[in-house]
């Protein structure tokens, strides 16, 4: 009887460890879900001018999360979104707090009305002034 | 004596036999428990990887009713790679047709931060230039951990 309780014993044993491996892991899974949450960029277009086919705007990161001008697109007038990359290349990145001056060059648009930023989530629209 | 010593020895190997089933039985069942833990774990870790937003301008949305055309550009903001296949629109609580999904930056697969034009043949509904129209965007993530991630979202744009 009491080899009985020992295999018994071990059995539940091992289901309180295997119930804190899955608990741990679960713990691991909810921490990254929730760090997955919390990244969405916030931006703000200051303002924007056209002067002889250049586009030169102010956008500020008005969040906590750095922007890479990488994943932000600008669309103008309605638009196909171009990467604002391949366009502004002093920097690659707008951090927190920051305000930069983008200038898009070669973008072939001239009297536009209207720009509207897109950057992972994050998105700002201004028209031209 | 030798009696007292088979009725035992019978009663050992019966509480063998039954600790034996019931062993089995506990870690068939929390076997089970677990694995569908793990399954609704993986899903709802692939659905909070899987992300997307609207990248082109929303007030001013292209259409055009002659050819059934509406063209919208929708970022990737998620961490998974997401399936151009596996896309849903739904305008004003009818579902449309995606006729055709291209990549803008000319790459085969659709990964962080990177933006896809989709035309749209919403039919059977009647919209006109100016009018402002709710549009709701399914998109699926490639599989992750042998799970595909999902992700909706609404927004209300205006038809130029």
């Amino acid at each position: 009887m009491s080899i009985s309780a020992l295999i018994v014993g071990t059995a539940f044993l091992g289901i309180f460890a295997l119930a804190s491996l899955s608990l741990n892991n679960t713990a691991i899974t909810a921490s990254e879900i929730l760090e997955e949450n919390s990244d969405e960029p916030e931006i703000r277009l200051i303002n924007a001018s056209e002067v002889g086919g250049v586009i030169h705007l102010n956008m500020t990161n008005t969040g906590d999360e750095t922007v890479s001008f990488n994943q932000t697109w600008f669309s103008i007038d309605g638009a196909s979104p171009i990467r604002a990359s391949d366009y502004h290349t002093q920097n690659t990145i707008l951090f927190p707090g920051e305000t930069q001056h983008i200038q898009l060059n070669g973008t072939g648009i001239t009297s536009p009305s209207r720009i509207f930023v897109a950057s992972m989530g994050g998105q700002s629209g201004v028209s031209f002034s | 004596m030798a009696d007292g010593g088979t009725s035992e020895l019978i009663m050992l190997i019966t509480g063998l036999l039954v600790a034996g089933i019931v062993t089995t039985l506990l870690v068939a069942s929390w076997g089970g428990l677990a694995n569908s833990m793990d399954a609704a774990q993986n899903q709802i870790e692939a659905d909070s990887k899987t992300k997307a937003s609207l990248a082109g301008d929303p007030m001013q949305v292209s259409w055009n009713q002659s050819s059934c055309h509406l063209t919208l550009y929708i970022q990737n903001t998620g961490t998974l790679e997401l399936t151009t296949v596996e896309l849903g629109v739904i305008i004003n609580g009818t579902a449309s047709t995606v006729n055709q999904t291209r990549l803008l930056s000319n790459t085969s697969v659709w990964i962080a931060g990177e933006v896809a034009e989709l035309y749209i043949c919403p039919a059977g509904i009647t919209m006109s230039t100016g009018q402002e129209i709710i549009v709701t965007i399914l998109v699926r993530s490639e599989h992750y951990k042998g799970i595909s991630g999902q992700y909706s979202f609404s927004e209300v744009v205006r038809l130029v």
